[in-house]
């Protein structure tokens, strides 16, 4: 698809990796209506001057054998072509739907409130309605909100994903262009819904590093965890040893647990989420249900905090101290 | 029940007679208690007037508050405004248009009946669905809603400081009524056909209202579900839908959705249906592929029950259940191709003429094919992350809804005018108002799918800068349209006392409809109807 095209079809920049990819569907779809509707329209006002009344034409009925190969010939193309455009928008969704695996992506949380976006990067820069990227790498951005569902789209970036209470969302791209874009809520949520806007600032890496060395964040992300695991005295009962009454947490995030009452979970972030806020649904085998609900106690940006500091404990090693 | 079949009563005159179910009787009650069908029809034909007009009058607040970028009403009143305009449009309006008037009126006719199955469940409905409306006026009353039609939770069920409780209460009551009158006529198709009217001898409005009946009575208690479900969390503190308990709020947008995306095709079937007899009558033709249109109707009311996920392609919904019904979204299309294909072959080797009901049928084919094709765009995946909540969508379901399910409507009310009030309408009048309509409708929204390729977001009272131009446009359009709705309202009620009379069959039509006289008698007929050779045609 040509560069230019995407403009005349009146779609934002193409500023991300997956931006040409969605606009060849979506342009694909443009290019195939338009030939569609003229067909059926010339054929109906061809078919309708021909045959208006009064005109000397023959208007012996059609012989059904004849019109059950018509509808034939209409029903098999129809359906091949939705099946090339399932297919097709069915594979770039994917793509845009799955997160890297490799590569060092850069991780950022987002926490949807009425009417603002909170970001978290994990070197615990924060920021309100900005979302400062640099180009050319992987941004996977985990979702979740404070309160009603809110959705996160970037339209230069042809993201967009729902951002839900109780629970994360994922989404990602890789910013191709440097730019100041718009970071739009599209999900309804309330009296400032339209207000609940910002920008997304793509920067070249060079400048997207001195960016961030002016940001002095305090803490990173994870020390930041660090320090709300050591105020809520998590280490009571978490810390390992002989006496230990509750699970050790160092390299528990990734590797599967028995519950009680049978079955395994993958410990993910829901899993922590849930297990810090209704800790005795999906007990671990073996313990007691006697942890508290800290429900109340943190707000969810403080939560993504803590599990980005339970992601970074590994066995013998002592994550970042509080 | 009584004996619903047409008897023989004798070859009266049947031009225009007093002999008709309009002097019936003349006093209110005559009317409010009446067990007549047709006059069923013409409550429901007024009530649904007054709640469209509610409808339009928010729908023209909100164009009005985005000719400017900073919205020319305050948020609050916006989002109240788009919230009414789309609750009455879609509960008030459009599901219970065409079946509950033209439905109510037609059905028993068709087939040659002298009711429907039970007139006193039918007058009911009338008055469920009034009292429904009763308490959408009382939401407005008190204050307004601000949930957006679609009460996505938590934010209806916790959040919202509005009259929750009044559009919840409207939505529920409707729908039993929507229930009752499916109930109805599915039992009315079924037991009250004139002998030998066989199921593909059926004129295929009546296949239409069948199948929308069945999605009807299949869907709507969902819906009622969910409604409940939401109203318990809101005043009893249940946490169904409440993260912050323990509930799901996606839930909520399923069971919304497995009713409301088939009220999609409860919405529209109807207006198909009307095409199917409005194309052939002016085209003076048999319909092309009878059988195809009929199965074609089954087909949609059955696979629209499981595409709902289609709306969720961007939340938390696996990527695997989006391809699945992605998937299922392109199959329910093909049966709504096969339909339009079939009405432009029924103008081959016919006689066409263009009088106001076929140039809304022509209207309808146009925009409904725009609407369909942009419909395809929603329900291929990689598409819909970009247009998902944008203005496209507006544009598209507006192209179904007001392009097809309102111009279907008109065609129908103008069609089956005479034979609904005895009286002519205007032609020229009637000619000038289609195109009117047409040309406003697509400065209106055509400029809106521009709007939502360059990812104008829905629902916003406020907007960058760079949209101001399209939004304009569309706005502008929105006055041409307004005056496109004005139009029939006035020259029909013109029409009502100087149209001139009717003849039994104007538009020399099939149908057991037109054998009858214009307005019909209290009992339908005053011969049993003869069964045409070539019923379809």
């Amino acid at each position: 698809m040509s560069s230019m095209a995407h403009q005349f079809f009146y779609l934002p920049e193409q500023a991300s990796t997956i931006a040409a990819q969605a606009d060849a569907v979506l342009i694909g779809w443009i290019v195939l209506s338009v030939a569609v509707t003229l067909a059926i329209v010339g054929a109906m006002l061809f078919l309708g001057i021909r045959y208006r009344r009064g005109a000397r034409v023959d208007t012996t009925p059609v012989d059904e054998s004849l019109a059950n190969r018509i509808e034939v010939s209409w029903i098999i193309p129809t359906a091949v072509v939705f099946v090339v455009f399932f297919f097709w928008g069915g594979y770039v969704y994917y793509k845009a739907y799955t997160p890297p695996t490799g590569g060092d992506p850069l991780a950022i949380n987002v926490v949807g409130k009425q009417w603002m976006w909170k970001i978290q990067h994990s070197n615990g820069v924060l920021e309100i309605n900005e979302l400062h990227v640099p180009v050319g790498r992987k941004v996977v951005v985990t979702t979740t909100s404070e309160d009603v569902v809110h959705s996160f789209a970037v339209p230069a970036f042809r993201v967009k994903r729902d951002v839900i209470p109780g629970t994360y969302t994922q989404l990602w791209f890789e910013a191709s262009r440097p730019g100041t874009y718009h970071l739009f809520c599209t999900q309804y949520c309330g009296l400032d819904h339209s207000r609940m806007r910002g920008h997304v600032i793509a920067m070249r890496p060079a400048d997207y590093a001195a960016w961030l060395a002016h940001q002095h964040p305090q803490r990173s992300l994870a020390e930041q965890g660090a320090a709300l695991y050591e105020a809520y005295g998590c280490a009571a009962c978490h810390a390992p040893g002989a006496h230990a009454r509750a699970p050790a947490l160092a390299g528990l995030y990734g590797t599967r647990v028995r519950v009680k009452g049978g079955g395994e979970l993958r410990v993910d972030r829901d899993y922590l989420r849930r297990a810090i806020l209704e800790p005795h649904q999906d007990l671990v085998a073996g313990f007691q249900p006697i942890m508290p609900s800290y429900k109340g106690q943190m707000d969810e940006s403080q939560i993504l905090a803590l599990i980005a500091y339970l992601q970074d404990l590994k066995p013998g090693r002592r994550g970042p101290s509080p | 029940m009584s004996n619903a079949t047409a008897t023989d009563l004798g070859s009266a005159e049947r031009v225009y007679s007093a002999d008709n179910y309009l002097h019936a009787g003349y006093g209110l009650r005559s009317w409010l208690l009446t067990m007549d069908h047709k006059r069923v029809a013409w409550l429901y034909l007024v009530s649904l007037t007054v709640l469209f007009a509610v409808g339009a009058i928010s729908a023209a607040l909100i164009r009005f508050d985005l000719l400017s970028p900073s919205g020319l009403l305050d948020a609050s009143a916006y989002n109240r405004a788009f919230t009414v305009h789309g609750i009455v449009m879609v509960f008030f309006f459009l599901v219970p248009s065409i079946p509950t008037t033209f439905g109510n009126f037609l059905l028993p006719l068709m087939i040659g009946a002298r009711d429907v199955a039970f007139p006193r469940i039918n007058l009911f409905s009338w008055y469920l669905y009034s009292i429904g409306g009763i308490f959408v006026l009382a939401a407005l009353l008190s204050g307004g809603v601000d949930t957006g039609w679609t009460f996505y939770t938590p934010y209806s069920s916790v959040y919202s400081n509005s009259a929750v409780v009044f559009a919840v209460l409207a939505v529920f009551t409707v729908g039993f009524s929507s229930i009752l009158t499916g109930l109805n006529f599915m039992v009315t198709v079924h037991k009250l056909r004139a002998p030998g009217l066989t199921w593909f001898r059926l004129p295929l409005f009546v296949w239409a209202i069948y199948g929308t009946s069945f999605v009807q009575v299949l869907g709507t208690p969902v819906l009622g579900l969910a409604m409940l479900l939401l109203f318990l969390d809101r005043f009893l503190g249940l946490a169904v839908f409440n993260p912050e308990l323990g509930g799901d709020p996606v839930l909520f947008q399923h069971l919304f959705w497995f009713y409301s995306h088939p009220a999609v095709y409860i919405m529209i079937l109807p207006s198909m249906g009307v095409m199917s007899m409005v194309i052939p009558a002016y085209a003076h033709n048999r319909i092309f592929g009878y059988k195809f249109i009929a199965m074609s109707t089954l087909a949609i009311a059955f696979i629209g029950f499981l595409v709902w996920g289609h709306h969720l392609f961007v939340t938390s919904q696996s990527v695997y259940a989006g391809i699945a019904f992605s998937l299922l979204s392109f199959l329910v299309s093909v049966p709504s191709a096969v339909k339009v294909f079939n009405w432009t072959a029924t103008l081959y080797k016919g006689q066409v003429t263009y009088e106001a009901p076929m140039l809304y049928a022509f209207t309808f084919i146009g925009l409904f094919l725009i609407g369909g094709l942009t419909g395809l765009f929603l329900a291929t995946l990689s598409a819909d992350i970009q247009l998902h909540a944008t203005y496209f969508v507006i544009a598209h379901f507006h192209y179904i809804m007001v392009g097809g399910a309102v111009s279907g409507f008109l065609a129908a009310a103008h069609f089956w005018w005479p034979k609904m009030t005895g009286r002519m309408y205007p032609e020229i009048w009637a000619r000038f108002a289609a195109v009117l309509l047409f040309v406003g409708f697509n400065i209106t929204f055509f400029p809106q799918f521009m709007l939502g390729l360059a990812g104008m977001p829905r629902r916003y009272a406020t907007y960058p800068v760079e949209f101001q131009p399209l939004n304009i446009l569309s706005s502008a359009g929105a006055v041409v349209l307004g005056v496109g709705y004005l139009l029939p309202l006035a020259y029909l009620v013109w029409s009502l006392r100087y149209g001139p009379k009717a003849p039994e069959n104007p538009w020399a039509a099939k149908g057991f409809e037109w054998q009858t006289s214009s307005p019909p008698p209290l009992h339908n007929f005053y011969r049993r109807p003869v069964l045409e050779a070539d019923v379809h045609g």
